[in-house]
């Protein structure tokens, strides 16, 4: 015959018989409040623009030669952020070029204006495009999370971009 | 694969989130409280199934998170450090008519709601009449009247 296991439940000395654990109340309770700050802390950081989706922290802006660029900082998994160029009056036509790396976490959406011409290749994508307005920008969708670093080149100049995307 | 990657995750956030928000949260005990749970489920929704509203999706997912509770529950079997942190412990508020005014606190349960406990389940009307009131790990208020 099996025999139950046994379980005790101990008997306080004011005749309550329960499993309290006043000692781990106390250590969960101060993890709560620890947890609170946390979350508070989370919810600033939202709104900031810390945790993608736009906030005053959200863009970063980066000189590359004359042009300059502004990407989220932050981006969020299959969120689409913009990549807007500012580019000086001249050449007319301006060549851009997004490295290998951008296509590891991003896919290229919607991009405005429609580009002149578009390549793409081993050595990334290749670009030509009118900005009369001198801005364009581009739609781009995290496909993956974690560090992105790319190159991004403008008629002849470039620099490395990062974004950190969350899951 | 993507299925149980978001089910898993999201599934312990949550736990962990809810746990570690308080009891109080969990027994429903106001219009907000409840609000709060229904927009919650709401939102992890989108988390859960991202584009994919596959049936199989749902079903690969609904599967997922029931395994998760059954590991959780066999799980907490073999260790009594993750039952206490998963379920929490009774906390004592009254014992024998007198108050324990660090357990309300820490617990955010004032006199109003032990009362509203008490004229609930036993018809009681006063506080003199309580000898023991026990936040439950389920985060409601379990009442023992004096004889």
């Amino acid at each position: 015959m099996q025999t139950a296991p046994r379980q005790t439940v101990p008997l306080r000395p004011d005749g309550l018989q329960l499993d309290e654990r006043r000692d781990w109340q106390r250590r969960h309770w101060r993890a709560e409040r620890i947890a609170w700050a946390g979350f508070g802390a989370l919810v600033l950081a939202a709104l900031l623009g810390l945790t993608g989706a736009g906030g005053p922290l959200a863009s970063a802006r980066i000189g590359i030669g004359p042009a300059e660029a502004a990407m989220p900082r932050v981006g969020r998994l299959q969120r689409a952020g913009l990549l807007t160029l500012r580019l000086p009056a001249e050449p007319a036509l301006h060549e851009i070029r997004l490295g290998p790396g951008f296509t590891d976490h991003y896919t290229l959406g919607t991009l405005h204006p429609r580009p002149r011409h578009e390549a793409t290749g081993p050595g990334g994508t290749r670009l030509v495009v009118a900005a009369p307005g001198g801005e364009v920008r581009f739609q781009v969708r995290p496909h993956r999370p974690g560090l992105a670093r790319f190159t991004l080149g403008i008629d002849g100049h470039a620099a490395r971009l990062g974004a950190l995307v969350l899951p | 694969m993507e299925s149980v990657l978001r089910g898993v995750p999201v599934y312990l956030i949550l736990l962990v989130i809810l746990r570690l928000s308080g009891r109080r949260t969990l027994a429903q005990s106001t219009p907000f409280d409840f609000v709060l749970l229904l927009i919650v489920a709401e939102t992890t929704q989108q988390a859960l199934l991202g584009d994919d509203f596959s049936v199989t999706n749902a079903v690969v997912l609904i599967v997922t998170l029931f395994a998760m509770d059954i590991a959780m529950s066999l799980l907490k079997k073999r260790s009594g450090r993750l039952a206490r942190f998963m379920d929490g412990t009774p906390s004592v508020l009254i014992a024998q008519g007198v108050p324990d005014w660090e357990a309300m606190g820490r617990a955010r349960v004032d006199l109003a709601d032990i009362l509203s406990a008490a004229r609930t389940a036993h018809g009681l009307r006063r506080l003199d009449e309580i000898d023991f009131a026990v936040l439950e790990q389920s985060g409601g208020i379990s009442i023992i009247p004096k004889a």
